[in-house]
């Protein structure tokens, strides 16, 4: 199945490998993909300084808005945008960009998106746009907002990754652990499982993993927050039974090569699993 | 500080963090926390409160509604800066739809009691030109000029669309292009040679084996595009206008705007005690005037009954009469005398701070200021020793008593030196507030002796030794919430009049429940039964 598709109706967290790997073109691509669909929503969290695409070194795309679409926009941008539209909804955070400022496109248009400071106010945005009739709701960035709109929402992720030759070791290691973190249980409490457990919070670095002769089971908080190699992994994997307090749905690898065949990756990589959700470079000419 | 010291000792924060205005000027009300010393004042608070709970208890629906006004009621900056923009307006026009129909809900004489008018009805009504349900935009009916302008933008955007289109068909018919969803193509280099020379594809290189190619729409594209930029600018010149004469005109009406939000934040407020009064079964306090007997009936220290119910233990309500303004309370280990002092303090803050209180009866007096002093809330700091920090509390709420009438607390106060000093002290200041008229003073101790001849004694019912002894025969108690219990179950928590100062003799016995040896318990019986 087409994994884009599978992402209707659904919260999207769009998370990449690094500072511009193309997250923002991948959103206007999902967008207009699934824009018949019904209506859509977007939204960015998590300041990361991104301030160019990369995929042209071009200041970063602003999101394409067609009739209907909702946005959350700062208040100070809005006035550069090129929207006509009308506010749903000002909320009373302070950020340094100013209010966030809930919009609907009413003709079509190109506009910033930004987002709130807090989960709590992620919240509050996101029901907001349910209930003005989002269906699919698309959020850029800042992976360690999953979480907690995973158990409200029916929350996916989307993981934009760059490739190039100086990263393409660390780039495959990357996605053969998020797809093997993403096969592991979810934790059940009462569920029979090897003892002792023991529960990582936060996220899991080489630091938190329990010195030897520890086994048992090992529950962190969810497959985002694994920060370790993929040596790291398989040996932790190897000593531990792995589960997760929680999990958002792993919907698609986007991978963008560059410099890098797509045989070069896959026989780096290894492993056939992850390619079932695999999307290489979607702006690809499909000749 | 003084305040907070008695806001701590009563855990009172327990209580307001159940306080919880729905509108921004609630809030904003919420954290001034006011402590009302005029009794005018304070009338007026309880007569909103019971008012408001008289009309929510009665009309259901219309509560609901309230509470769902109340909560869309956003803070309305009136500032010219805050309101000449697009979210400024939006802001306004929300307040003020919200704001209507708060007022709409509440019956006449509650809204003349709150100062509620509603004269903005020609300012909504302008605003609401750009407004559907709850969305707000600079509508074109705003201005003739700025439809036109939208008009000739929309023609440029269909006729933009129709040769991209076009473009688009013919890069797909004769390149076999899909630009579908996408506003590039990356394709690879050698593919990508056969269209260096068409003239509409914009191509530069992506990596080293491959081209992004772009769609050229063409000069009348450009054309296009061009007469739109100079169409969008007067567009944003036209909304500009408009936004400067709506905020003027929002801005015009500030003061009714001010007083609107004025009458906001007391309905807000009176609605959310009274929606405490009814979830917590407080009562209207009765305020006398000062010195007047502080009476309680079934006064309930809301923060211990609420830990008690979690545990299953049995919570014993207050019940006293303080004819006299200076008051000694006396008991034994774990027998309520804190808890009493906490009641107290808990229910004067609770009447002061413009709440009904949970009892069946308080009758009190107006304080100017409270002041807590002793107990195990407090710490060394500052390099003084809890010793210390009580007498330099003590000295300055002493101090305070030239300016006001004080309430006072104290509690095991000066409990941390020799016994001998400390009644002797405890006598003295005792002495001192019976001739003090601004002086309302409670004091817990378990030292006995104490020379307080103009005051009021109080003791601690204590420990029903005979009841424990019949339950407690050959049952030792295990855990510590068990041996909680059997104090729990066994203490009497009931204030009773003229103590005379009689030391409490429980002591041996509570730490024998809390698990001291049998051996040292009966070691110490003996010596007291040497000493008798």
């Amino acid at each position: 199945m087409d994994p884009i598709r599978t992402l209707k109706d659904r919260t999207v967290f769009i998370v990449g490998s690094k500072k511009n790997a193309g997250k923002t073109t991948f959103l206007n691509y999902a967008m207009s993909r699934l824009r018949s669909a019904g209506r859509l929503g977007a939204l960015s969290v998590g300041v990361d300084g991104e301030t160019l695409d990369q995929v042209f070194g071009s200041p970063k795309p602003q999101v394409k808005a067609l009739p209907g679409d909702l946005l959350l926009c700062a208040e100070t941008s809005l006035g550069n945008a090129d929207l006509h539209y009308e506010i749903l909804n000002v909320y009373p955070f302070r950020t340094a960009i100013g209010r966030p400022v809930l919009v609907r496109a009413l003709r079509p248009g190109r506009a910033e998106i930004s987002g709130p400071e807090n989960n709590s106010q992620l919240g509050e945005i996101l029901a907001d746009m349910r209930r003005h009739g989002a269906g699919t709701v698309f959020i850029d960035g800042a992976v360690d907002r999953i979480t907690q709109v995973a158990e409200g929402e029916k929350a996916a992720f989307v993981y934009v990754a760059k490739v190039e030759p100086e990263n393409l070791d660390s780039s495959c290691s990357a996605i053969k652990l998020m797809w093997a973190a993403n096969a592991a249980p979810l934790w059940k409490a009462g569920a029979r499982t090897a003892e002792p457990v023991t529960f990582i919070q936060g996220a899991l670095t080489p630091g938190k993993i329990p010195p030897k002769p520890t086994a048992g089971t090992l529950v962190a908080e969810d497959p985002t927050k694994i920060f370790l190699s993929w040596a790291d992994w398989q040996q932790l994997n190897a000593r531990f039974e792995l589960r997760f307090a929680r999990k958002p749905d792993l919907a698609a690898f986007i991978v963008n090569l560059y410099n890098v065949s797509r045989a070069d990756f896959e026989r780096k990589l290894g492993s056939a699993a992850p390619l079932a959700r695999m999307i290489y470079n979607p702006y690809v000419a499909r000749t | 500080m003084t305040m907070d010291h008695t806001r701590a000792f009563a855990e009172f924060e327990t209580f307001y963090a159940l306080f919880k205005p729905l509108t921004p000027y609630g809030r904003l009300y919420r954290e001034k926390r006011p402590f009302f010393t005029d009794a005018a004042a304070l009338k007026a608070e309880y007569d909103l409160t019971a008012a408001m709970g008289t009309f929510l208890t009665s009309q259901k629906y219309k509560a609901d509604r309230l509470r769902f006004h109340l909560r869309n009621i956003p803070a309305l900056e009136l500032s010219i800066e805050a309101l000449a923009s697009t979210p400024g307006l939006f802001t306004a026009r929300k307040f003020l739809s919200n704001a209507r129909e708060v007022f709409k809900l509440l019956p006449g004489p509650l809204r003349a009691k709150l100062g509620a008018k509603w004269e903005s009805a020609g300012l909504l009504e302008l605003l609401d030109i750009g407004g559907r349900g709850e969305a707000f935009h600079i509508a074109d009916a705003y201005c003739a000029d700025l439809a036109a302008a939208r008009r000739e933008i929309t023609a440029c955007d269909a006729s933009m669309r129709k040769l991209r289109e076009r473009r688009l068909k013919e890069l797909r018919e004769r390149w076999g292009l899909d630009f579908s969803d996408r506003d590039f193509l990356v394709i690879d280099e050698k593919a990508a040679a056969r269209l260096s020379a068409a003239p509409e594809l914009f191509i530069e290189p992506f990596d080293g084996a491959h081209l992004t190619v772009k769609p050229v729409y063409g000069a009348d594209h450009m054309e296009a595009a061009s007469a739109r930029d100079r169409l969008r600018a007067r567009e944003q010149e036209l909304e500009a206008a408009v936004v400067k004469r709506l905020a003027a005109a929002v801005a015009a009406e500030k003061k009714a705007l001010e007083a609107c939000a004025a009458a906001i934040e007391k309905a807000d407020i009176a609605a959310e005690r009274a929606r405490l009064a009814r979830e917590l079964r407080l009562e209207r306090p009765l305020i006398r005037k000062y010195p007047s007997t502080i009476r309680l009936a079934k006064a309930r220290f809301l923060p211990l009954e609420l830990r008690l119910e979690g545990s299953g233990l049995k919570y014993t309500p207050l019940t006293a009469v303080f004819g006299r303004r200076v008051n000694v309370i006396y008991g034994s280990n774990m027998g309520g005398k804190t808890v009493a002092l906490k009641t107290l303090a808990f229910m004067q803050l609770a009447a002061q701070s413009g709440f009904f209180t949970p009892a069946a009866d308080f009758e009190t007096c107006l304080f100017d200021g409270m002041a807590f002093m002793g107990g195990s809330e407090m710490e060394t700091a500052g390099g003084l020793s809890s010793f210390g920090l009580e007498m330099n509390d003590f000295a300055s709420a002493h101090e305070r008593l030239k300016s006001g009438n004080m309430l006072l607390f104290m509690d095991e106060f000066a409990r941390t030196t020799n016994s001998e000093e400390a009644a002797a002290l405890l006598s003295a200041i005792l002495e001192d507030l019976e001739a003090r008229p601004s002086a309302f003073a409670f004091l817990a101790t378990h030292f006995s002796g104490l020379r307080a001849g103009g005051t009021a004694s109080f003791k601690m019912r204590g420990f029903d030794t005979d009841a424990f002894n019949d339950y407690f025969s050959g049952k030792p108690a295990c855990g510590l919430d068990e041996k909680l219990k059997m104090i729990n179950k066994f203490m009497r928590y009931e204030l009773r009049e003229g103590a005379d100062g009689a030391e409490a003799r429980d002591a041996i016995k509570i730490a024998g429940i809390l698990g001291v040896g049998k051996a040292i318990i009966k070691k110490a019986q003996e010596f007291m039964e040497d000493k008798k």
